[in-house]
């Protein structure tokens, strides 16, 4: 039996170093399962990480508790999935915060959301309503600076805004800065962080978009979705094929007609 | 005596074959050895060319064989004289001695070493004529030499050589001298023989140009042994060919003797060779071909006793030419008009051309100058080389694929790039000619173009018209159009990666990164392309989701580099700073210009935090025409889908309808030199360098002038200026890992 609080501590650095690859989700994921006889310490251990940990782990963890959910329901673990079922809302609040900080996991969340309701791991109504929710944030946060079209005086706004000003760090956001400000930005190290994590997950994701669904006529079906109607394109494949055709056609006869020269046809 | 034989059976047989096949495969092939020579010599061409080589050299040889059929006669006619060796032996001996000298001395050398081709193919017919008289061994020589490959192809020569062969096979040292008395005999004959010859050999003869082959063939190596005959012979030739080969079949043993120290003394290796009396060494000495020695030793022993003897009578002129000579004269006569189709005959064989010595020693079909001087370009796909095809002559770019640290094989990139380039075919559009391997190294083959863009653009003194800017412009848009109607995303578009010809002719290059698009139905690719300066704003905020317009976007910026010699977004490399960039000149976009600006996956994460507004106008108004501010205008917006295709483009009035029409940038041929990128960026550094220095000197006055402070801050903000101007380095691994997530 091994120390709870060493246990602790383990999963805890394992969540703090997820990042975009599948390898670093499953071995977490695994020493989890490991030790489900502390399930309950080590839900709210990923609790605590995503409410104290910086935007992009709490991106990572979001991405790992699908993953997670999934072996865990694989082996029969149905405590993590019941904890995880009754504590989303906290999760969702802690990745995508209403203050702003969270809008660029706004959509990380919607998409581990559908995915986990997919596996019906989460019921329709939770994840509309955590939908309207996250709408509500998206759309405020949506409305600052960029979205909208510069004021008419527009000189004039630069010089009220100069560009060096910068955005107290999210954290410290108050509730009265909360709105008509730009969301906490993520240092640029972050950023850069993100944008490689994000594609790394991208192809991934993308190794298997070839797979074809094992049902009868799925790959009929999407070789017809993908067909587009008789077009241009179409035609000039046409004309192409039939100008090669014909190339080949008259060069072959050539060696025919020569042939049946020779035998005095 | 054999050594005539050999020598000219040699050449002929080399000299035939060479013309008809490859060039130079021919030479080095010959001189080495034919038939295990052709793999050696060329081995990329000679793969296939070997094959063919031996026969189409055999076929030629036929031809020539029955143009040259005295010698086909002459051989029979040999036989024939066999019988009858005293006489004509002794006739044509006397003969050639007396006239042998004086010819030998001109012609022999110089003609041999000039003019291999032509000389080979005259010399070669007449030889083949002397050599028929000789006949048997010659065509002994031939056939050893050629048997495998040859003996199908000459039907007509072989059966006399084939006879001459199997005695000469079977004892070929005794051969010599036993037929050596045949061959006089047979000389004898031969002159009678002549005149069937003669049809031949008056052709050849036809004196004039005969002549005139005689000293195109000078200058090549071989001749020594046709050049003395050859141009003596020309007129004497034929007779003195026939009397020749006859001769050296019976004379070879009083040739030898008589003459061996005529032909000791010029040709040591016939000395040598004597003992052996097949004396393939003394041919090959006197040729220059070490490698035709081999050749002759190891294909063919009876071979070596002719060439010796051959080489011998040339040095010493004694015998063979003036044999040849006498009934060469009387010949020339009787057929002179025959003769201008066998000139044409060897005005082929002229033609062969004669590789420099570099081009002969390169390894590669594509010669490449050694080191880093044939560099062109260099990048994370490899380096791109210059590269001139030795046998047309014609430039080439060959692009090394990278094969360092690829796990798994051939990288799929390469193969990718491959397969869309070979479905394209466009004149602006870089064509791939072949793919190459060479040396455990894969290269693909290209047309080369003496400047890309980048190079251009950054040349020190030459300035692009108005006119030669649209007309690049109009070339860029039109290979646009072109890959984005056959549903091609380039991905890469930027100044460096488009050339130019010396004639202005515009062509997209690298491909690297190119793929074919789903155009009726939106896919997800990759956002890690294009060179980061050229990357439209949908690609930094991290869209999946994207089209031709990405291309368009670059397309404009390259552009504005045309128009102004400055890129236009020039960031330091990171997706922040490229975006401030774009906003610093576009301002910040919006969701009323741009609907689904905030559906980027990134926006959130690379929004800025305050407005900015658009300068493009100030900025660039005045640095171009109305219409073309007006295109730059509608290309960089932001929203994609509405940025104009290429083929809206170029229905622009910038292109249509604004003065000055388009105008091929023909001037380009007279700026010399190359212009590429990475000639450009040479140039760059120098200019750093020197600035620095500049600098230096400056902190160094202004130290003296107690001025530090301010001394420092200037060198800080030049530097910094420079380093702003350097192209992005299309940082090796993110690029290269870029290109395997989208297939």
């Amino acid at each position: 039996m091994a120390d709870p609080f060493e246990v602790r501590m383990r999963f805890t650095n394992q969540l703090r170093q997820l990042n975009a690859s599948v390898t670093s989700a499953q071995k977490a994921a695994q020493y989890a399962l490991k030790y489900r006889d502390m399930a309950e310490d080590l839900h709210s251990c990923i609790l605590e990480q995503l409410e104290r940990s910086n935007m992009n782990t709490r991106a990572n963890i979001m991405y790992f508790i699908e993953h997670f959910l999934d072996l865990a329901n694989k082996d029969g673990h149905g405590d993590y999935v019941r904890m995880m079922q009754r504590d989303i809302i906290r999760v969702v609040d802690a990745v995508a915060p209403d203050d702003g900080s969270g809008a660029a996991n706004v959509k990380v969340v919607r998409k581990v959301l559908h995915a986990l309701h997919n596996k019906s791991f989460l019921e329709a109504q939770a994840v509309s309503q955590i939908e309207e929710v996250l709408k509500e944030r998206d759309a405020s946060a949506q409305d600052i600076t960029m979205s909208s079209p510069p004021a008419s005086g527009d000189d004039h706004a630069r010089s009220s805004m100069p560009p060096s000003r910068t955005l107290p760090p999210y954290n410290a956001t108050t509730s009265s800065s909360k709105r008509g400000h730009a969301p906490a930005k993520l240092d640029r190290k972050q950023v850069e962080q993100r944008i490689e994590e994000d594609r790394e997950r991208h192809k991934r994701q993308r190794e298997n978009i070839w797979a074809v669904s094992a049902a009868d006529d799925a790959e009929l079906e999407k070789l017809w979705e993908e067909t587009s109607d008789l077009g241009e394109d179409d035609h000039r494949m046409g004309e192409e094929e039939w100008a090669e055709w014909k190339a080949e056609v008259e060069a072959r006869r050539c060696a025919h007609l020569r042939e049946g020269e020779g035998t005095g046809r | 005596m054999a050594a005539r034989g050999g020598y000219r059976g040699g050449f002929n047989p080399q000299a035939q074959q060479q013309q008809p096949g490859y060039p130079k495969g021919q030479y080095d092939a010959r001189g080495y050895g034919q038939a295990s020579g052709h793999g050696t010599p060329v081995s990329s061409f000679h793969g296939s060319p070997t094959a063919q080589s031996p026969y189409g050299g055999s076929g030629r040889g036929w031809n020539n064989q029955p143009q040259f059929s005295p010698q086909g006669q002459f051989s029979p006619p040999y036989a024939q004289n066999n019988y009858g060796p005293p006489t004509g032996p002794q006739g044509h001996y006397h003969g050639g001695q007396a006239h042998s000298p004086p010819y030998a001395p001109t012609g022999p050398s110089s003609q041999y070493p000039t003019g291999p081709y032509r000389g080979g193919h005259r010399g070669g017919s007449f030889r083949g004529h002397q050599f028929n008289g000789r006949g048997g061994l010659r065509g002994g020589f031939k056939s050893t030499q050629w048997n495998p490959q040859g003996s199908n192809g000459r039907t007509g020569a072989s059966e006399d050589s084939d006879l001459a062969h199997a005695t000469a096979h079977q004892s070929p040292g005794s051969h010599v001298e036993t037929a050596s008395e045949k061959g006089d005999t047979a000389m004898t004959d031969s002159d009678n023989p002549f005149r069937p010859s003669k049809e031949l050999q008056v052709e050849d003869s036809s004196k004039d140009e005969q002549p005139k082959d005689d000293k195109m063939a000078p200058p090549a190596p071989r001749p020594p042994p046709t050049g003395p005959q050859s141009t003596t012979p020309n007129k004497f030739s034929f007779s003195m060919k026939n009397a020749a080969k006859p001769v050296v079949a019976a004379p070879r043993p009083e040739i030898s003797s008589k003459f061996n120290a005529a032909p000791a003394s010029r040709e040591p290796p016939t000395k040598n060779a004597a003992p052996a009396s097949r004396e393939p060494p003394t041919k090959p000495a006197a040729q220059k071909a070490p490698p035709t020695r081999p050749e002759r030793d190891r294909g063919i022993p009876r071979n070596a006793p002719t060439e010796p003897a051959s080489a011998r009578p040339r040095p010493g002129v004694p015998t063979g030419p003036s044999d040849r000579r006498q009934p060469e004269p009387s010949r020339q006569p009787d057929a002179a008009p025959r003769t201008r189709k066998v000139k044409k005959v060897v005005k082929r064989l002229k033609e062969k051309p004669v590789l420099p010595s570099d081009l002969a020693a390169s390894k590669s079909v594509f010669f490449r100058k050694p080191g880093n001087e044939s560099v062109v370009g260099s990048g994370t796909y490899g380096k791109v080389f210059k590269g001139l095809n030795v046998y047309t002559k014609k430039l080439v770019a060959l692009k090394k694929i990278r094969m360092e640290g690829e796990r798994d094989g051939f990288p799929v990139t390469a193969v990718r790039e491959i397969k869309l380039l070979r479905s394209l075919s466009h004149k602006n559009i870089v064509q791939l000619q072949e793919v190459m391997v060479e040396a455990n190294d894969c290269f693909m083959v290209f047309e080369y173009l003496s400047h890309d863009l980048t190079g251009l653009l950054n040349h020190p003194t030459y300035t692009l018209e108005p006119g030669h800017k649209k007309h690049l412009a109009q070339q860029l848009f039109e290979g646009l159009d072109y890959l984005h109607t056959r549903g091609v995303l380039h991905r890469d578009i930027k100044a460096a990666n488009i050339l130019v010809s010396n004639e202005g002719i515009l062509k997209l290059a690298d491909f690297g990164l190119a793929r074919f698009y789903a155009k009726h139905h939106q896919l997800d690719y990759t956002n890690r392309v294009i060179t980061i300066w050229y990357r439209s704003p949908e690609l930094l905020l991290g869209e999946t989701q994207y089209g031709p317009a990405v291309d368009i976007w670059s397309a404009a910026c390259v552009l504005v580099e045309i128009f102004t010699k400055r890129a236009i977004f020039p960031g330091d490399g990171s997706e922040i700073n490229q975006l401030e960039k774009i906003h610093a000149v576009l301002g910040t976009p919006n969701r009323k210009d741009w609907p689904n600006l905030v559906e980027m996956p990134w926006f959130a994460l690379l929004r800025p935090d305050y407005r900015k507004p658009n300068v493009f106008e100030e900025k660039y108004k005045d640095q171009v025409t109305t219409a073309a501010f007006d295109l730059l205008a509608s290309m960089f917006y932001y929203d994609p889908d509405k940025r104009p295709t290429a083929a809206e483009v170029l229905q622009h009035p910038y292109f249509t309808t604004e003065e000055p029409p388009s105008r091929q940038a023909i001037e380009l041929k007279d700026i010399g030199g190359e212009w590429h990128e990475l000639e450009s960026k040479a140039l760059r550094r120098e200019k750093e360098k020197k600035e620095k220095e500049k600098e230096k000197e400056r902190a160094r006055a202004a130290q003296v002038g107690s001025k530090e402070d301010g001394t420092e801050g200037g060198s800080g903000s030049t530097s910094r200026d420079n380093r702003e101007r350097k192209r992005p380095n299309e940082g090796g691994d993110a690029r290269r890992e870029a290109k395997r997530p989208h297939i």
